[in-house]
C-alpha cells in the first residue's frame, strides 16, 4: 500500500492541474464569446458586400474575363490553405484538421496533382514540416484573434498564384464552427469562385438607375477579391472560435477526470489512514496482553 | 418635414458597424475624387479609395473617420459606406499609428537589399504605410 505522504503528494498535485485546467477553460470560454461576436459582426458587412457584388454582377454579365471566376481546364496544380491553431491542448482540434488535410493531399497526389500547401497556425506548421511536408508559405501567431487585415494578405497571395496560372485551383480545409461543443472539418473550394454564387438569373435587376463610379463592370472586378477576404476571414474566425471551443471540452474534461481522480485518491488515503490507526491499536493491545 | 438632417449614413467594416446617424452631409473619397453627397442625391455606387470621410450634423459638427477600400452606395437618402477598415478620428490611437507608420517604413526598406527581399510582404507594407498616413491626417484634422 501507498505511503500516506506520498498519496498526500499525489492529491496536491492533482489539484495543481486541476487549478490549471479550471482557468484554462474559463479563458477559453472567454475567447470563444470574443469570437463568437466577431463572426457575427463580420455578417452585415459580408451581406452587404455580396449583395453589392451580385447587383453589379448583372451588368457586369457578358463583358466576360473575370480572372477569380474564370475556371481553368485541367487541375494540374492546387493550393491547399490548412487552418490550424497556433497552441494545443484543444483535443482533437489540430488533429482533425490535419488528418483531413494529409488525407487530401494523398488524394490529389493520385490524382496527378501537385499540391502548394499554405499554413495557418504554428500547430499545422510543426506537424507538417516534421512529417516532411513541404510548405509554400505559412501564417502564424493569428489563430488567437485574427484581423480582416490577415485575411487580405492570404486572399492577395491565393489571387497572386491563381491569376498567374501557379495553381488551377484552390482549398481550403478548416474547423466549422458549429457549436461551441462541436467542430466540423470542412473542405471547400475558395478559387475559382463559383459563377453561380455571384450571377442568378432569377434575381431581379435593380429598377433604379445607380450613376456607377467607375462603370459597373469594373467595380465588380475591383471588389471580386473582397468575397474570397471575406470567405477566409470567415474561415479564420470560425477555425478560432472551434479551438476555443475545442479547449473549453477538453479542458472541462480534464477538470473533471481531476476531480474524479483526487476523491479516490482522497478514499486510498482514508482507507490507509484508517489502516495505520488500526494497526497502531491492535500493536498497542497486543502489546498491553503481552505485558498483563 | 421640417428641415434638418434626413441623411442617414452607416458606416459598416468586418468588425461591424463603426458609425450610424442621421446627418446633414457626407463626403466620402471616391477613386475619382472626393464626393459630396447632401439629401436628395441621385442614386450612386462608388468604388473608395483609403482616405478620409467627413460627416456634417445638423448643429454644424463634423465627424472625421478614416475610411479603407470599398464602396459606398447612395439610395434613397442612404448612405452606405462598405470599407474594409473604418475609425473615428477621436478613437485613433496617434501613437500606435506613428509605430505602424515607421514600421512600414523600416519594411520598405529593405526593398533594394536582395537578403531581405523575401521575408518582406511589400504590398502589405505599402498598405500599412498608406493607413497609417491616412489615420495619422485624420487624427491631426479632428484636433
Amino acid at each position: 500500500m501507498a505511503s500516506l505522504q506520498h498519496i498526500r503528494r499525489r492529491i496536491g498535485s492533482v489539484q495543481n492541474t486541476r487549478k490549471i485546467t479550471k482557468a484554462m477553460e474559463m479563458v477559453a470560454t472567454a475567447k470563444l464569446r470574443r469570437a463568437q461576436q466577431r463572426i457575427l459582426a463580420l455578417r452585415p458587412y459580408a451581406i452587404d458586400m455580396v449583395e453589392m457584388m451580385m447587383d453589379l454582377a448583372a451588368y457586369a454579365e457578358g463583358t466576360g474575363g473575370f480572372d477569380l471566376l474564370r475556371t481553368h481546364a485541367e487541375e494540374r496544380t492546387a493550393a491547399l490553405v490548412v487552418m490550424t491553431g497556433d497552441s494545443g491542448l484543444a483535443g482533437a482540434f489540430n488533429a482533425n484538421v490535419l488528418r483531413m488535410a494529409i488525407e487530401f493531399e494523398r488524394e490529389l497526389r493520385g490524382r496527378d496533382v501537385a499540391t502548394r500547401l499554405m499554413v495557418v497556425g504554428k500547430k499545422g506548421i510543426g506537424t507538417l514540416r516534421f512529417r516532411g511536408y513541404e510548405l509554400h508559405e505559412t501564417w502564424q501567431g493569428k489563430s488567437d484573434r485574427p484581423a480582416y487585415g490577415d485575411a487580405e494578405a492570404i486572399a492577395r497571395r491565393l489571387i497572386e498564384l491563381y491569376v498567374s496560372d501557379a495553381v488551377d485551383r484552390v482549398h481550403i480545409v478548416y474547423n466549422h464552427f458549429t457549436s461551441p461543443l462541436e467542430q466540423t472539418v470542412t473542405h471547400t473550394e475558395l478559387l475559382p469562385i463559383k459563377r453561380e454564387e455571384l450571377f442568378d438569373e432569377r434575381r431581379e435587376r435593380k429598377p433604379v438607375a445607380y450613376i456607377y463610379e467607375p462603370d459597373a463592370s469594373a467595380i465588380f472586378e475591383r471588389l471580386l477579391p473582397a468575397y474570397l477576404e471575406i470567405a477566409i476571414y470567415r474561415a479564420l474566425l470560425e477555425s478560432s472560435a472551434s479551438e476555443q471551443g475545442a479547449r473549453m471540452t477538453a479542458m472541462r474534461n480534464a477538470s473533471d477526470n481531476a476531480e474524479e481522480m483526487i476523491s479516490s485518491l482522497t478514499l486510498a488515503l482514508n482507507r490507509a489512514r484508517q489502516a495505520s490507526i488500526t494497526q497502531q491499536i491492535l500493536e498497542v493491545v497486543a502489546g498491553a496482553e503481552a505485558l498483563g | 418635414m421640417v428641415d434638418g438632417p434626413t441623411l442617414r449614413v452607416e458606416v459598416v467594416t468586418p468588425d461591424g458597424q463603426v458609425y450610424g446617424d442621421a446627418v446633414e452631409m457626407v463626403v466620402v473619397p471616391g477613386v475619382e475624387g472626393e464626393l459630396g453627397i447632401l439629401k436628395g442625391h441621385q442614386p450612386l455606387v462608388s468604388l473608395l479609395a483609403i482616405g478620409e470621410t467627413r460627416v456634417r450634423r445638423a448643429d454644424a459638427t463634423v465627424e472625421y473617420i478614416a475610411t479603407g477600400i470599398g464602396y459606398v452606395q447612395v439610395l434613397f437618402d442612404k448612405v452606405l459606406v462598405v470599407v474594409d477598415h473604418a475609425e473615428l478620428a477621436g478613437q485613433i490611437d496617434a501613437q500606435r499609428a506613428e509605430q505602424a507608420r515607421v514600421r512600414a517604413e523600416e519594411r520598405l526598406q529593405v526593398r533594394d537589399d536582395p537578403g531581405a527581399r523575401a521575408e518582406v510582404d511589400f504590398f502589405r507594407a505599402e498598405q500599412a504605410l498608406k493607413r497609417a498616413h491616412n489615420r495619422l491626417r485624420v487624427a491631426a484634422r479632428a484636433r
